[in-house]
């Protein structure tokens, strides 16, 4: 190496692999780096706040905009329940049934649901379970006065993506809803 | 909405309990102090998650608390009066050679402490060579020396 490359190059390598000196520090200064850098914090900080916002509104999981409710075209039930979902994470169906004159109330859940479904408990707890080709039918016993049914189901999603729930009462319309389940 | 909630008063609840059990709790960590942190993080998990397992839940919650973290630094930057009320401030010890016996009592700092930290960060020896302590916000203890006197 030359002599008169002296100051400016201290420490450089032959490879080049050590960082020149500049004013007084031998330091590799990426300025045009770092405010790239900076301008992508800051889109990621818009981001980030976004992401937020759509968790509080109930976009990515519970919360306002994720409470719905569908109800059957005949009104012989109505269910509440979660449009967004986390993956195994616990959640309701709540289910508002009009109870017609037997002593006994069939709920029908459509089977495609359940394979994605993992149910954890049914309250009130049904008297008989009756597994059938696209059905599952839960009996429950009814209270002979009772003019509404009230019928809470407990469980956590299987699967990430979409969730197509069908459920009805022996006799009535058949309620549909979608869900979708974040990973 | 869940995540994000447990999230804020997780944040806000912990930072209650060290802004009152004082600067000086798990500055200096000892064995027992890191066993003690660990136990700590193990407690406020089960409150932060949940039954929620699922990585959406944890990515929520993890953008909250370092959220919280980034928002109120942004806030103590334009409102200065917000970092006392967050950090505390700066606590002095020893004011030009003078130890300030109260304030050591009160944040539960001794002689030895300082000392300590004068020896670890200046290569001090002995108390009357220090000039001033200040216990920092961060709850470590500085120490800057008394000027040699003119001549030497």
């Amino acid at each position: 190496m030359p002599q008169n490359a002296a100051t400016e190059q201290v420490g450089v390598g032959e490879d080049g692999e050590a960082p020149p000196v500049s004013n007084g520090l031998q330091l590799e200064r990426r300025m045009t780096f770092q405010r790239l850098e900076w301008r992508w914090q800051r889109v990621g900080w818009a981001v980030w706040f976004l992401t937020l916002a759509a968790a509080v509104a109930g976009l990515l999981g519970n919360g306002p905009l994720s409470d719905a409710t569908a109800t059957a075209s005949d009104g012989s039930m109505a269910v509440e329940y979660e449009r967004f979902l986390h993956r195994q994470g616990p959640s309701v169906l709540s289910l508002l049934i009009r109870s017609g004159s037997s002593d006994t109330l069939q709920l029908r859940i459509d089977n495609q649901y359940l394979r994605g479904v993992k149910i954890e408990r049914i309250e009130p707890e049904p008297q008989q379970t009756l597994a059938g080709d696209a059905l599952q039918t839960l009996v429950f016993a009814r209270a002979p006065e009772a003019e509404f049914v009230h019928v809470r189901i407990h469980y956590s999603p299987e699967h990430m993506g979409e969730l197509a729930g069908a459920l009805s009462v022996a006799g009535g319309e058949e309620v549909r809803f979608w869900q979708f389940v974040y990973p | 909405m869940d995540s994000v909630v447990r999230g804020l008063v997780t944040y806000v609840a912990v930072w209650i309990v060290f802004r009152i059990a004082g600067k000086r709790t798990l500055a200096q960590i000892t064995t027992f102090d890191a066993v003690l942190l660990l136990i700590i993080s193990e407690t406020t998990q089960a409150a932060l998650l949940g039954n929620d397992n699922s990585i959406t839940n944890t990515v929520l919650l993890v953008l909250t608390l370092l959220g919280t973290d980034v928002l109120l630094s942004e806030v103590k930057r334009w409102w200065p009066a917000a970092e006392k009320v967050l950090d505390g401030c700066p606590l002095v010890l020893i004011d030009r050679g003078r130890l300030d016996k109260h304030a050591m009592h009160v944040e539960r700092v001794d002689e030895e402490d300082v000392l300590a930290a004068a020896r670890v960060l200046q290569g001090l020896g002995r108390l009357d060579e220090i000039e001033y302590a200040v216990l920092e916000q961060s709850g470590g203890i500085t120490v800057i020396p008394k000027r040699k006197t003119a001549g030497s």
